[in-house]
C-alpha cells in the first residue's frame, strides 16, 4: 500500500534538501577538505531518499510522541531569549528572569502564592550561589 | 615499594586525596564542567606542594571528576563529562524506572574497579604498553574513529537507518568551521562564531539535556521515579550485579586502560567501545538502551580505567593520554620534573608514590561516592519539576558558557537542543549524532594525514590496508557491524530447530 502521509515524509524531504545543499557547498572546497563534507552530504541525501521510500511503500509503525507541543515551544523561546540576552543584561538578572519563566512553564497547576514566592526565592538564591561558585571560586568571567 | 606506599599514605596526602575526590566528584557532576576543567581550575593550588603531593591531588580530582560525570548522566540524562556519554544510555532509563540509586551505586563500584585496574597497569606494565601506543599513526586513528562510528549500529536501538542518518548529521556538524587540514572554511554562513566549529561540551549539553528539559514540560509524568524500596544505596544489589557481570567488568576495565594509553582517545571513546563490546557479547542484548545495569558497568569501569591508563604515555613518553593528562603534564613541567623513560629510573620513587596515591584516591571514591550518590538521587527524585527544570536551565546555561567563556556557545547549545528535540519527535536519537560529532574530526584528520603520507610514499592503499594494527581494528569494526545480524540469525536458526 502506498502512503504519502507517513510521519517520516517530512524529515525525509528535509534531509534530501539539506543533503543537496551540503553537497552543493563542497564545490567551492579543496579536494581533501571536501571529502568528509561530501560523505556527510551523500549520507544525508541517500538516507533521506531511503527514509522517504520506506515511508511511502513500507509505512513502518511510527509511534506518535506523547505530550503537548505548545509548552516545549514556549520553553524553547525562553531558552533562546535567555541565551541571547546573557551577554547583554548579565548572568544574574537574565538567569533569575529565565529561571522564573521556566518555573512557571513547568508548573502543572497554578501554585499558591506562598509556594510560588518560596520557589522564586530559592531560585534567586541558586542563581546567586552558582554565580559565586563559578565567578569567585572557579574564576569564570561571567557576563 | 613500602617506602612509596608510606609516602602516599601520609596524613597530608590522604587528606589531599580525600578532598580531591570530593571536589572532583562535585565538579564532574555539574553538566558542562569536564574532568579537564576540574583539573585545570585546581592546578594552581598544587604549585606550592611537593611534586608527589601535587600529583596525588590532581590524580584524585581527575578520578573523582570522571566518576562524578555519571551522576548527571544517570539522573538528568546529561553526561556531566563526555566520558559518561555511554553511561546515560542505560543509566537514565534505570533512573526513570526508579533504579537511579542502584545505577549510581553500580557506577561507584564499577568506577572504583576500573580505576584500580588502570592504576595497576600504570604500576606494572607502563613502559611496554607505551611502546605499542607509539606505533599508532594517523591511519590507526582513522580506523579507530571508524570503529567508533560503527557503534552507531549498536546505539540505534532497532532503527539502524535513522541511527545512520544521525551519524551522518553528526559528521556534518563536525565539519562546520575551519577544516582540520587545509584551512577550508566550511558551512559557517559567514558567521565568525562558527569558525572554530561546534564545541563539544555545549553540543553535548544541547543534544542530551535540552530535549529532557523540553520533555519535562510536555507531560505531567514525574521526571524520574522515586525508589520504592531500599536505603538509597542498594549496595548488596549493586555488588550482586557486578558479580554477575564480572567478565564485562574486567573486560571493560582492560579496554579502558588500553584506550587510555592511546594518546588523545580519552574516556568517551573508552566508554563507548566497552559499551559496544558488553552489548555484543551479552545474552540480554535487547535490554541494552532500556536500562541494562551491564551497560552502566561497562561504561563506568572503562572510563575510570582511562585515568591510570592515560598516565602511562604521559609519564613514560611525555605524550598526554587524555586532555586532563595534558594539564597535569604542564603542572609537572612547572614543578621542574622531566617526564620520559628516564623518570622511571631517576625518580622511580615519585612515580610509585603517585601510583599508590592514585590507588588510595580510587578506594576513597567508594565511601565518598556512595554518600554523595545517595544524597544526589534522593534529592533529584524528590524535587518537583517546577524547581528542577529551572535549576537545570541555570546549569546548562552556565555549563555551556563556562568552557570557553563564550556567549555564542550558549546560543549554539540551545539551537542544537531545539534541533535534537525536534529530531527526537521523529524518532532520531542523539547518541549517533554525538558519535559522529566527536569522532568526525579524529577520522578526518587521520584520513587526510594518511592520504598525504601514502601519496608521498607512493603506497596509498598500503597506508590504509597494509599495517597490522589497522587490519586488527578493521577486523573488529567488521565484527561489530556483523555481529548483531549474525547473532540474530543464529538465534532464529536455533528457535527454528527446536522441536515444538
Amino acid at each position: 500500500m502506498i502512503c504519502f502521509r507517513h510521519r517520516d515524509i517530512v524529515p525525509a524531504v528535509v534531509l534530501i534538501l539539506f543533503g543537496g545543499w551540503v553537497l552543493w557547498q563542497t564545490l567551492e572546497m579543496s579536494v581533501l577538505g571536501a571529502v568528509f563534507p561530501r560523505l556527510a552530504g551523500i549520507g544525508m541525501l541517500l538516507g533521506g531518499i531511503t527514509l522517504g521510500l520506506r515511508a511511502i511503500f513500507a509505512a513502518p509503525a511510527s509511534p506518535v510522541p506523547e505530550g503537548q507541543v505548545l509548552r516545549p515551544l514556549l520553553l524553547m523561546l525562553v531558552l533562546l531569549a535567555w541565551a541571547i540576552l546573557l551577554p547583554l543584561t548579565g548572568f544574574v538578572p537574565t538567569s533569575i528572569l529565565g529561571a522564573i519563566a521556566v518555573m512557571f512553564l513547568s508548573m502543572e497547576d497554578l501554585p499558591a502564592l506562598r509556594s510560588a514566592v518560596i520557589q522564586v526565592v530559592a531560585l534567586i538564591a541558586l542563581v546567586v550561589l552558582i554565580a559565586l561558585l563559578f565567578g569567585q571560586a572557579l574564576k569564570v568571567q561571567l557576563p | 615499594m613500602i617506602d612509596a606506599l608510606n609516602g602516599a599514605a601520609t596524613p597530608f596526602n590522604l587528606g589531599l586525596a580525600f578532598l580531591g575526590v570530593i571536589l572532583g566528584t562535585v565538579i564532574g557532576a555539574l553538566p558542562g564542567l569536564s574532568a579537564t576543567m576540574a583539573v585545570a581550575v585546581l592546578v594552581p593550588f598544587t604549585f606550592s606542594m611537593d611534586p608527589a603531593s601535587g600529583l596525588i591531588a590532581l590524580g584524585a580530582v581527575y578520578t573523582g571528576a570522571i566518576y562524578g560525570g555519571a551522576y548527571a548522566a544517570i539522573l538528568v540524562n546529561t553526561p556531566g563529562t563526555p566520558a559518561a556519554i555511554a553511561t546515560s544510555l542505560d543509566g537514565f532509563p534505570m533512573a526513570k524506572r526508579g533504579d537511579g540509586d542502584l545505577a549510581v551505586t553500580i557506577s561507584c563500584f564499577a568506577s572504583a574497579f576500573g580505576g584500580i585496574v588502570g592504576a595497576l597497569a600504570l604500576l606494572m606494565v607502563a613502559p611496554p604498553l607505551a611502546t605499542v601506543a607509539l606505533s599508532f599513526g594517523p591511519v590507526e586513528y582513522f580506523w579507530l574513529a571508524i570503529f567508533g562510528l560503527s557503534l552507531i549500529a549498536v546505539l540505534s536501538k532497532g532503527n539502524t537507518l535513522k541511527g545512520l542518518i544521525g551519524g551522518f548529521v553528526g559528521l556534518f556538524l563536525s565539519t562546520i568551521g575551519s577544516a582540520v587540514i587545509g584551512g577550508d572554511v566550511r558551512y559557517t554562513l559567514g558567521e565568525p562564531a562558527l569558525l572554530g566549529g561546534i564545541q563539544i561540551i555545549p553540543a553535548l549539553i544541547g543534544l542530551y539535556c535540552v530535549p529532557v528539559l523540553l520533555g519535562m514540560v510536555a507531560t505531567k509524568n514525574p521526571h524520574i521515579e522515586r525508589a520504592a524500596s531500599g536505603n538509597g544505596t542498594r549496595i548488596s544489589e549493586a555488588l550482586a550485579t557486578l558479580w554477575r557481570s564480572k567478565v564485562n567488568l574486567i573486560r571493560s576495565s582492560v579496554i579502558g586502560t588500553l584506550v587510555g594509553i592511546l594518546p588523545a582517545a580519552g574516556g568517551a571513546v573508552a566508554g563507548l567501545v566497552a559499551y559496544s563490546e558488553a552489548r555484543r557479547t551479552s545474552p540480554q542484548r535487547a535490554e541494552f538502551g532500556k536500562g541494562a545495569p551491564d551497560g552502566v558497568v561497562a561504561s563506568e569501569s572503562a572510563n575510570s580505567a582511562t585515568v591510570g591508563g592515560g598516565f602511562v604515555p604521559t609519564l613514560v613518553l611525555g605524550i598526554p593520554g587524555t586532555p586532563p593528562d595534558a594539564i597535569i603534564l604542564g603542572a609537572l613541567l612547572v614543578q621542574g620534573i622531566r617526564v620520559g623513560p628516564q623518570l622511571f629510573t631517576e625518580q622511580g620513587d615519585l612515580v610509585m608514590t603517585f601510583t599508590f596515591g592514585l590507588l588510595i584516591a580510587t578506594l576513597l571514591m567508594i565511601p565518598t561516592g556512595l554518600v554523595i550518590g545517595r544524597t544526589a538521587f534522593r534529592t533529584i527524585s524528590s524535587i518537583p519539576k517546577s524547581t528542577l527544570a529551572p535549576a537545570i536551565g541555570i546549569l546548562i546555561m552556565i555549563g555551556s558558557f563556562a568552557v570557553e567563556q563564550n556567549p555564542n556557545h550558549v546560543v549554539m547549545m540551545v539551537v542544537l537542543g531545539a534541533f535534537a528535540w525536534m529530531a527526537s519527535r521523529w524518532g532520531f536519537e542523539p547518541s549517533p549524532i554525538v558519535l559522529g560529532l566527536i569522532l568526525g574530526p579524529i577520522a578526518e584528520q587521520g584520513f587526510v594525514q594518511a592520504w598525504l603520507i601514502g601519496g608521498a610514499s607512493g603506497n596509498l592503499w598500503g597506508q590504509y590496508f597494509g599495517r597490522p594494527i589497522s587490519l586488527g581494528i578493521i577486523f573488529f569494526t567488521l565484527l561489530t557491524l556483523a555481529w548483531p545480524w549474525f547473532s540474530d540469525w543464529k538465534l532464529k536458526r536455533k528457535v527454528a530447530e527446536t522441536p515444538k
